[in-house]
């Protein structure tokens, strides 16, 4: 069993790169498909895992909760290993990333007579406008936020989600979390195997 | 990349699963132990993180949040290969039925 407490924990993912660069140069080319396919889709189950309760949490106003998490040693590498629970504005790598990608697939929609604005980047989840030619045409949008999602998804690894946003449409209050119940702390104790 | 909107989330793992079995069950030890080794150290990372994120969420809203968590389609799911779910930590707030 690999143990964490002989290891640091922000040192864990760099053992994991370790073994994984191993794995993936190894000279049997099964080896190599499994092992890449393994780690990818173990990133997109935690990805969207997490990305989903982080999600939830901010929908229980939880932005400062997340800044506390994220000052977190465990807790806060954690999130922080998938983009996740940075408040928006805080750190712009995110927003750089998806301009970039946005970039390659910007003079199609615009050939298109459309533009694209980005509304927000939080969590993996882009939300955009498209306005201009596009904006209230469902098959132009369909085809364009297609496109759009493909380069998304194919230049900016933390990518989990496109939503277009009607520009024209009132934004809907936020939903008030349940009252808050008695606080009750848990130690959580590690699996035993 | 794998696209998870193209899998049902629930299935991802199973997928992993046949993955992880074809690695371990390679006919060469050294690779099938590496692996072995990988996998535990990504399951260490994912355990001890979201196991403390959980604590700090029952800080933050007590078990309220995680019951509704632990209802969620996809939350639950990774809740759950955790053993992190509020039924198996047993937080229950002893709403709904109590048969």
């Amino acid at each position: 069993m690999s143990d964490v407490q002989q290891v640091s924990y922000p040192q864990v993912m760099l053992v994991v790169g370790e073994i994984a660069e191993e794995l993936l140069s190894h000279p049997n080319k099964a080896v190599r498909d499994q092992t890449e396919e393994l780690l990818d889709w173990i990133d997109a189950f935690h990805r969207e895992g997490l990305g989903r309760l982080v999600e939830l949490i901010r929908g229980w106003r939880g932005e400062i909760f997340l800044d506390s998490v994220a000052r977190d040693d465990i807790a806060g590498t954690f999130l922080a290993t998938y983009d996740l629970g940075v408040s928006p504005g805080i750190d712009t790598t995110a927003e750089d990333a998806v301009a970039e990608a946005l970039e390659e697939i910007r003079p199609f929609v615009e050939s298109h007579g459309g533009t694209i604005v980005v509304d927000s980047v939080v969590d993996g989840v882009v939300k955009v406008q498209m306005l201009g030619s596009c904006d209230g045409c469902p098959s132009s949008t369909a085809t364009l936020t297609g496109g759009v999602e493909r380069s998304l998804r194919e230049h900016w690894p933390n990518f989990r989600r496109l939503e277009v946003v009607d520009p024209n449409a009132e934004a809907a209050p936020a939903a008030a979390p349940p009252a808050a119940e008695p606080v009750q702390l848990l130690q959580i104790g590690r699996k035993k195997t | 990349m794998s696209d998870v909107e193209h899998m049902p989330y629930p299935e991802v793992m199973e997928r992993i699963g046949e993955l992880a079995d074809a690695l371990l069950a390679n006919p060469d030890p050294k690779v099938a132990a590496r692996a072995e080794e990988m996998l535990d150290w990504i399951d260490t990372f994912h355990r001890e993180g979201l196991s403390r994120l959980v604590g700090l969420i029952i800080s933050w809203r007590g078990e309220l949040f995680l019951e509704t968590a632990s209802g969620d389609e996809i939350a639950g799911v990774i809740l759950s290969t955790y053993d992190l779910t509020s039924d198996i930590l047993d937080i229950t707030t002893g709403r709904g039925d109590s048969a």
